[in-house]
This record gives C-alpha cells, structure tokens and sequence, in this order.
C-alpha cells in the first residue's frame, strides 16, 4: 500500500487508484489521489469532512465518475467502462455500506438483505431465508428480520446495512462513515463488529470514517486525505509519528477526544 | 427525452420485475379505484343534472343517456381519471422516488447491481399504463349509472329505456378512443413523476418541492395529452 503504485500490479488487486482528480463545479475536491488496497486488507481512509473520502471510494463502485486518472478495481480499469453491465458484473462483488445506512425502508430488515440475493441468485425460498438469517445472525440482528428500518435504532440500521451488503460473500467490502451518527458507545460496538466480522470473514475492506476511535479499532492501514491528496498513509503508529501538521493536528485533537471520553 | 428513451427501453427489456410491478399496480390501481369511482359517479351524476333540463327544453329528454353516455366514456371519464391518478399517483411516485434518491436507496440499489431504471422507473411506468385504462373503464361504468339515476328519477326515462338509448348510441368507436389515450396519460405520468423523484436534491425541503412539481406538470401533461391524442384519433378514426 504505497501512494505511488508499483508498475506491474497483481492482476487481482482489490483498488489500485493512481492519480485520480475530481472536481465539483470547478471547486477541485480530488488532486491527485494514489491508493493501493491489498487483498485481506482493512485500509481506512480518514479525512475531515468534505475532504472527498465519499467521493473517492464512490468511484470504486462507479457513483462518482474521476475527471482523470486510472482506478483499477480487481484488475479492471473502470475509467475505461461505458457501460453498466460491465460495472454491474464488478459490483456483485462488492459490497457498500452507505453513511445513513440508505435500507430500503418500504421492505422489512429481512427483505433488505433478501433484496440482492433474490435478484442475483436463484436459490429456493428456504435456502434465501437461512441465508438471510445467517448473514443477519452475523450482525446479531436475526431477531430483527420482520421489523421496518423505522423500528429499529440507529446503530442497528447500520449493521442492517452492514448485512445487506455482506449477502452476496463479497470480496470487497467499502464502508462509508460506519460510526457517523452514533454515540461513542454504539459507535465503538460497531467498529469492533466490522473489525471482528474482518477477522471472521478475510475480505478486503475500506473504510471511510473521521472518526479516529473507529480507525484504530478497523484498520491495519491508514491514509489521511487532506487537501485532496493522500497526504500521509501507514499504520497507526506511523500516521501518530508524521510530521504533517495536518496529520498531527487531526490526531492530537482525536487523542484529546478519546481522553475526554475515556474519562 | 433521454429519460424517457432509457425509462422505455428498460421497460421493455430483461429482468422484469415482476412483483415489483404487482406491487405498483396494486399501490397505483387498487388504492386509485375508490376515488376514481366516486369522482366517476359524481360526474356522471352532475352532468345528468344539469344536461336533462336543456334537453327537456328542445324537446329532446329522451336522448338524456346519449349525451351523458357519450360525453362520459369520450372524454369526462378518461380526463377525470387521468387527473385523479396524475394528482395521487403522481405525488406518490414523485415522493417515494424522491426520498429513495435523498437518502441514497437509489445509489444502494446500483450497487447492488440492480438498475434503478428496470426496477423503479419501468415497473412504474408499466403500472401506470396497465391501470389507467381499467380505472377509466369503471369510471365510465359508474358515470353512466350517475346518469340513469337521473334520467330515470328527474327526467322521467325508463330505467330499461334509459339502458336501451345507451346501449344504442354508443359504439365502440366511441369507448376505444376514451380508453386508449388513457394509456398516454398512463407514459406521461408514470415517467414525469418518476423523472421528478430522480431529479430530487436537497433533503426533505427538495422532496416537498419534487411532488408539487409533479402533479403540476403530470395534471398538465394529461390535458396536453387529451388534446394531441384526440386530435390524433380523431385524424385517424376518420
């Protein structure tokens, strides 16, 4: 994971992204962004609000289209797609877990889950419903399969989503603000889920969060977005030792914030 | 029009999202029908009244059933109906699309590899084409029994009389083009409320403003709608 990617790449590396520029209405939101996620790796992308952590890994699932820039995502070149098809055959590998977790909210959590296992795979009405359940089980939700996304709290609408977007076995798994909106106590239980359901399950992740608690509990390899750039990236203790003021401002204020609660 | 050339194209193509469909011609039609029927009636009722006296004037009582008959199944049925679902449907497709687009299903159904176009737009659109028709032909029904009541309790008619004069003076060539630009109204308004509900920004607020937006232009586009196509059946029918 190196912010210049390597020349030759394994042809099935999750995300290589190599100088990816954006901008929204002339204003420049991406500058230049590199990134490799390597496979069974949770790399965390952490950045201050409006720093295009959304934006960027919205263009792995083809939401967001770069103005420039190469994006592989398992050896695909998906600047180079025209179609939809072509990104549809791409996204049933991939799962994505929206910010306001974006449930379906006329279908029950159960159905949520069932939605993109009954559109892709024939499977007999007993198998989806033990797939459901299982995958459900595996956010310790199965006791929520009949309610509506309106009757369940916050924190459980997110390991709904959470579910929902396990349902097809992805093998990569992007997560957009996991924590966002939630106290610090929900908000570390979910963390320590994604964290644990990375161990259970070994898939790729990316995580986009501010929230430097749920960095550390999730991630085994950080990059700071600052500016429009990758501005800094490695473990833990290497983003705590960086130089970049920007780096060592988010972490010093995070560190406070952390104290503060801890106390 | 690209919109709509997409929305077209995905309502024709694989999957078909059969249950999705039942489910909007159940939310569109069935929950239409009370509605459409009342306003079909009253109609039917109102016309009677106010028709029956004028005919009684010139002479002409006995042709009561004719003129309700035929001014309800060419043009007060469809219309009525086309407005009815413009106004309810509309602002329920315009709303629903619109807060799926705000708070990101939309974007949660792309990636899951699922096209939104197939799935929300086409299965709407569909709906809307399959019941309009239907509810236009119980609304004429129900317009025409307005109308016997009136003609067999006002204007003095035969009740089997009244059913006689309507059942001769109106010919299928006068039902089928009632029926048929009702699946005009059906297109235009399954795909501007569904264009709106896509065009949605801005939270709730924009949502608000989403469904205003489309019953406006869905009731317009219905009467745009009864112009060209009568004119144009009429053209052909000719």
């Amino acid at each position: 994971m190196s912010e210049q990617a390597p020349q030759t790449q394994h042809v099935d590396t999750p995300i290589v992204a190599e100088d990816v520029y954006k901008s929204f209405d002339e204003q420049p939101v991406l500058r230049g962004v590199s990134l490799t996620v390597e496979t069974g790796k949770t790399v965390v992308i952490v950045g201050a609000s409006g720093s295009g952590k959304t934006v960027f890994v919205s263009m792995f699932v083809g939401l967001v289209t770069p103005d420039s820039g190469t994006i592989r995502v398992f050896g695909d070149d998906v600047t180079k797609f025209t179609s939809e098809t072509e990104w549809n055959r791409l996204r049933m590998r991939i799962g994505f877990v929206f910010q306001g977790s974006a449930l379906y909210d006329s279908m029950t959590v159960g159905a949520n889950v069932a939605f993109p296992l009954r559109h892709h795979l024939r499977l007999p009405q007993h198998e989806l419903e033990e797939r459901v359940i299982q995958k459900l089980r595996l956010v310790g939700l199965e006791d929520a399969v009949d309610k509506l996304p309106s009757q369940i709290s916050g924190g459980m609408q997110k390991r709904a989503g959470l579910a929902r977007a396990l349902a097809l076995d992805p093998d990569l798994v992007i997560y957009d603000e996991p924590t966002a909106g939630l106290d610090p106590l929900r908000a570390e239980s979910v963390s320590r889920h994604i964290r644990e359901l990375q161990t259970k399950l070994g898939n790729t992740a990316v995580v986009v969060t501010h929230d430097m608690a749920c960095a550390f509990i999730v991630g085994d390899h950080i990059a700071f977005l600052a500016e429009g750039v990758i501005a800094e990236q490695g473990n833990v203790e290497q983003l705590a030792r960086s130089s970049d003021p920007r780096v060592r401002k988010f972490f010093t204020v995070a560190e406070c914030l952390q104290g503060g609660t801890e106390q | 029009m690209l919109f709509s050339a997409r929305a077209i194209a995905a309502s024709v193509t694989r999957p078909v999202f059969f249950g999705e469909l039942v489910r909007q011609v159940y939310a569109i039609g069935i929950r239409s029908l009370w509605l459409t029927s009342a306003v079909g009636f009253c109609v039917g009722l109102v016309f009677a009244m106010q028709t029956v006296n004028h005919l009684k004037r010139f002479g002409a009582g006995t042709y009561l059933a004719a003129v309700v008959g035929l001014a309800i199944v060419s043009e007060l049925g469809p219309v009525f109906t086309g407005i009815i679902v413009a106004a309810r449907a509309g602002a329920g497709i315009g709303a629903e699309i619109g807060s799926m687009k705000v708070t990101r299903q939309i974007d949660a159904l792309r990636v899951t590899a699922v096209d939104p176009m197939q799935f929300l737009v086409a299965t709407r659109v569909l709906a809307c084409i399959i019941v309009l028709p239907i509810l236009t032909a119980i609304a004429d029904v129900l317009g025409i029994f307005g109308g016997w009541i009136i003609g067999t309790t006002v204007g003095n008619i035969a009740p089997l009389d009244y059913l006689n004069t309507t059942y001769r003076y109106i010919r299928t060539t006068d039902v089928f083009p009632g029926l048929v630009k009702t699946l005009s109204f059906g297109l235009a308004i399954g795909l501007l409320a569904c264009f709106q509900g896509f065009r949605t920004t801005g939270g709730t607020e924009g949502v608000g403003i989403s469904t205003t937006l489309t019953v406006q232009r869905a009731v317009l586009a219905v009467a745009l709608c009864d112009v060209f196509v009568t004119r144009l059946l009429v053209l052909l029918m000719t």
